[in-house]
């Protein structure tokens, strides 16, 4: 009898166990792409005029048109000076895709995010936001072209 | 012990207020000590590799009549298959206006052009180990006149104009850790660069809305953020107000390259070559820019492995461009009667001929490292009188390649900095 109360004590205190679901907050390994920090290499001239182009055409660059971009890019030491003026000619391009003006007052913020991601790919941090949103807003004559020129020519558009 | 502690804290507090004035922004403790001797240094690389013997030597007459004394005649048997060339641009042979080194020698490793041109440039020699896939480790002169000039030189104050994109843009800075592209010389491929189809690419200009101020800021907040945490520019680069000179030069020279004024402006007859072509363009430069320290090079002799007349011809060319370089410079405020030039080939060529045989019976020349001859070349230096002695001929072995990079960094009063660091030293026998 005292073996039975034994052995059924036993069993009441371990039916009694029950696995008890312990909530964990762990961070899953993800992407951070939320400034150029992890920007650390530097685009070859190849790779820099085929990206601007597909940016500004939303196309692909032909193998002519590269090879030439490239050999003026290759002759000249301060990469700077030739990216504005590549960029510049680009941009005065009526095929090149620039939005409409009319966007900046009407959405600045969609516009600064859809620019961020399409130039520097990824989201643009609040404050950036906020700082160009209120560039925008004291210089009512900037225009979309000038914002991509501005993002264009920046030194992180030239890593990836 | 208070006392003992009070006297250590004055003294390195002394120390220091003496010390940091002479910190400069460079890190060195002391400015450039040495005296110039000249203000301005054009280092004209003859390159392509040249032998003496048709060179300084004369074997097939003076083929060089712009730069070397002498009516020595051409040989018959080539003379009616080289161009006529217009006459000398200067009163005089170039060599009367300085002091030429008849029996200069590249004096230690493989005579490549790429090794000659990084000794001719960093004043150091090379082995076989040089990664010609990228930049050299040892500093350039562009580096040390930049870095070790007081003040420090901006970039638009150094050029490198060079005849080809294949390898020799990257000599216009290395990747030494304690010099690199901060201190690198603007460089330039004329030559591919103002070709006349492709300047169209960056014809226009910004048409802007008024609003450069405005994207400058959105600039400058762009890679103010970027580079918060991250590298350096891996290129030379201007400031702004450089940037904007530059600009306005390449407008000027694009409207000239489409308008047709650098088609052939020295009026050759069957048109220039690209070595004259390329020293045509860093004539603009010294036009425009007045560089304290200009690199320019040639290449078309090379055409010596396959046709030796050709490349006597080519030789003909690149004297005459290298006459008109001298005229150009003495016709530019500013740089005239304070200019040395330093004419050098990089390399040498074969006392042996190859097998290649051109229509008029001549063997071609290769150079070879194994071959002795390929390390013979001269060099000359002109410039002001009083500073370098003028028509001076030096016919013993005297001056190795690796002394050219010294004797700019003497003539532009910075050796004292760098010596330590270079093996050769500066050619005290061109001065008075």
């Amino acid at each position: 009898m005292k073996k039975l109360i034994t052995f059924l004590f036993a069993l009441f205190i371990l039916l009694s166990c029950t696995r008890h679901e312990v909530n964990e907050y762990n961070i899953n390994p993800v992407v951070v792409n939320q400034d150029g920090a992890n920007k650390e290499n530097l685009k070859s001239s190849d790779q820099f005029i085929t990206l601007l182009y597909a940016d500004l055409y939303e196309t692909s660059i032909s193998y002519s048109e590269l090879n030439k971009l490239q050999r003026l890019l290759e002759s000249f030491g301060d990469k700077n000076v030739i990216i504005e003026r590549i960029a510049q000619n680009m941009l005065n391009d009526p095929l090149a895709k620039i939005p409409n003006d009319s966007v900046l007052v009407q959405d600045p913020e969609a516009f600064i995010k859809e620019t961020y991601n399409i130039f520097l790919t990824r989201d643009p941090l609040e404050a950036e936001i906020w700082y160009i949103k209120d560039l925008i807003k004291s210089n009512l004559d900037l225009t979309a072209k000038e914002i991509y020129y501005g993002f264009i020519t920046s030194e992180e558009y030239k890593y990836y | 012990m208070e006392r003992r502690k009070f006297i250590k804290t004055a003294g390195l507090t002394a120390l220091g207020t003496i010390g940091v004035p002479y910190i400069l922004p460079t890190g060195r403790l002391f400015a450039a000590s040495g005296t110039r001797k000249v203000n301005h240094v054009v280092f004209c690389l003859f390159a392509g590799g040249v032998r003496n013997m048709e060179s300084v030597h004369k074997a097939d007459g003076n083929l060089m009549p712009s730069m070397l004394s002498g009516t020595e005649p051409i040989s018959s048997d080539i003379i009616s298959d080289l161009s006529t060339l217009p006459p000398n641009p200067l009163q005089n042979p170039l060599q009367t206006y300085g002091t030429l080194f008849k029996e200069f020698r590249f004096d230690s490793g493989p005579t490549g052009h790429i090794n000659g041109h990084v000794t001719a440039i960093t004043g150091k020699n090379t082995n076989n180990t040089l990664d010609i896939r990228n930049r050299t480790q040892d500093p350039t002169i562009f580096e040390l006149y930049r870095k070790h000039s007081n003040p420090e030189k901006a970039a638009l104050n150094s050029w490198w104009i060079t005849t080809s994109n294949n390898y020799y843009p990257l000599l216009n800075h290395s990747q030494n850790s304690g010099y690199g592209s901060a201190f690198g010389a603007n460089q330039l491929t004329p030559n591919a660069f103002f070709n006349y189809n492709l300047v169209d690419e960056i014809k226009d200009v910004w048409n802007s809305n008024g609003q450069e101020a405005i994207v400058e800021d959105l600039n400058n907040f762009l890679n103010y953020n970027f580079f918060s945490g991250n590298q350096a520019t891996a290129h030379v680069k201007n400031n702004k107000t450089e940037t904007d000179r530059l600009q306005n030069w390449l407008s000027q020279m694009i409207s000239g390259v489409k308008s047709g004024a650098y088609s052939n402006p020295w009026n050759i007859p069957g048109g220039m070559n690209s070595d004259m072509r390329n020293v045509m363009y860093a004539e603009e430069v010294i036009k425009e820019f007045k560089p304290e320290l200009l690199v320019v090079n040639m290449f078309g002799v090379d055409i010596a492995h396959t046709n030796f007349t050709r490349y006597c011809n080519a030789l003909q060319y690149a004297d005459w461009a290298t006459a008109h370089l001298w005229d150009t410079i003495q016709n530019t405020p500013g740089m005239a009667d304070d200019t040395l030039l330093v004419v050098m080939p990089e390399v040498g060529r074969n006392g042996t001929a190859n097998s290649i045989v051109d229509s008029n019976g001549r063997f071609a020349l290769d150079h070879s490292s194994n071959d002795p001859t390929t390390s013979e070349i001269f060099c000359m230096m002109a410039g002001p009188q009083g500073v370098i002695q003028q028509n001076l001929e030096i016919t013993s072995v005297t001056g190795r390649s690796v002394d050219v990079v010294p004797t700019i960094a003497d003539a532009l009063g910075f050796y004292n900095d760098v010596s330590g660091s270079l093996p050769g030293t500066p050619l005290a026998q061109a001065y008075f």
